[in-house]
């Protein structure tokens, strides 16, 4: 096995593969995706799709087949979890004071804080085809799930690449693919993240996780923003990773268990909370 | 033929204002009474001692394996691996939130 890393979409990006050579292939393809979609999905980029159709909002919009299949997603997505995840917490990310690159925030230039408003306007977006329409004040933040669903691309743009097995590591959204064998992978601590917590086995499918302590900038101030207030969430879990067939879809379940503070009842999942508790509801095999 | 109406005679108006003191008096005497047979109220919580303490807090770090769900999708796609004696080697990769 031989792994190969790069800095895209704002964080680090791994590929593991069976060999030297196809990890450098592996890379390749990967680092394509990423940062094609980068320039798609990013919000801190003016010249994004995303930036674009934000622009928009008010107006019905065409948009790009990529664009509007990733938005059907966030919709299904929001459905399905009855909004706990919402990708229109973008005004209130930005209120929170997360408005601009993360090194940046950490680094003490953010703007101004601005009172906390219940989201939830994602039952008013509309996508008929690749014609997007978005109330006016309503705006789109699609990192987590894009993130995700660039992860899958990623891993499937690899693997037709003819790379046998692929696993793509996005910050600690993981997707693999091809006929890979069974993958230690490690749960980090969140207080303390070179400690592992406990380790899963993957074979296939992807694992996400999702911390409000991570992407954090003061106390009660982190990335997870809870759509029935719209401020950072005041969740009892303080980290979720979640086991699903797909990395976007993972990436939502691990960011609504997060948010509901419960463990997800139809996914292999590892929760902590901010007692320290760990809840693992996973199958439990020997280690080798 | 008519009969004179009987009237009532009427109390003097000094031995209304007697009475009048007196059921003043008794009620406010009443209250008192009340007030001073109540059993005072139960403090909610025991008295601070002069020192405040500092409280210790223990964070126990628990890992709680729970059934797993029960139709999961794909079973065996992930599985939990009871950790072994000795320290493992490294993961190829770890998860840790964004």
């Amino acid at each position: 096995m031989h792994a190969l890393t790069f800095r895209a979409m704002g964080t680090t990006v791994s590929v593991l593969a069976p060999d030297p050579a196809s990890a450098e292939r592996a890379r390749t393809a990967v680092r394509a995706r990423c940062e094609a979609e980068e320039a798609r999905f990013s919000r801190f980029s003016g010249s994004s799709e995303l930036s674009h159709v934000n622009r928009d909002a008010g107006v019905p919009t065409r948009v790009s087949p990529t664009f509007a299949s990733v938005v059907a997603e966030a919709l299904r997505a929001a459905r399905s979890t009855e909004g706990a995840f919402d990708p229109t917490v973008h005004d209130a990310v930005l209120a929170a004071g997360y408005d601009r690159d993360f090194d940046e925030v950490l680094a003490g230039a953010r703007g101004t804080l601005h009172p906390a408003r219940p989201c939830g306007r994602w039952t008013d977006v509309r996508l008929h085809g690749d014609v997007l329409h978005l109330p006016r004040g309503v705006h789109l933040d699609l990192g987590g799930i894009a993130k995700g669903w660039t992860a899958d691309r990623a891993a499937e743009d690899a693997i037709g690449d003819g790379v046998r097995w692929v696993l793509v590591n996005a910050g600690g959204d993981l997707r693999v693919a091809g006929e890979a064998p069974a993958l230690d992978v490690a749960v980090e601590d969140p207080w303390a993240p070179d400690r592992e917590l406990t380790r899963l086995r993957l074979r296939s499918g992807a694992l996400a996780t999702s911390s409000t302590l991570r992407r954090a900038w003061g106390q009660g101030q982190h990335h997870v923003i809870d759509p029935r207030t719209g401020a950072p969430s005041r969740s009892p879990l303080v980290q979720a990773t979640v086991w699903a067939p797909t990395c976007a879809e993972a990436e939502v379940r691990a960011t609504a268990c997060l948010i509901a503070g419960a463990a997800d009842g139809h996914r292999p999942s590892v929760i902590v909370h901010a007692t320290g508790d760990v809840q693992v509801a996973a199958r439990t095999e020997e280690a080798a | 033929m008519t009969t004179e109406p009987v009237r009532r005679a009427r109390w003097p108006k000094r031995r209304i204002q007697v009475l009048a003191w007196f059921s003043g008096a008794a009620t406010v005497l009443a209250g008192g009474a009340a007030l001073a047979t109540d059993p005072p109220v139960a403090p909610s919580r025991p008295a601070r001692s002069e020192r405040q303490r500092a409280a210790e807090v223990h964070v126990i770090r628990r890992i709680i394996v729970v059934d797993p769900p029960s139709a999961p999708p794909q079973p065996q796609t992930v599985t939990v691996i009871a950790p072994p004696a000795v320290q493992p080697a490294p993961a190829p990769a770890t998860t840790g939130g964004s």
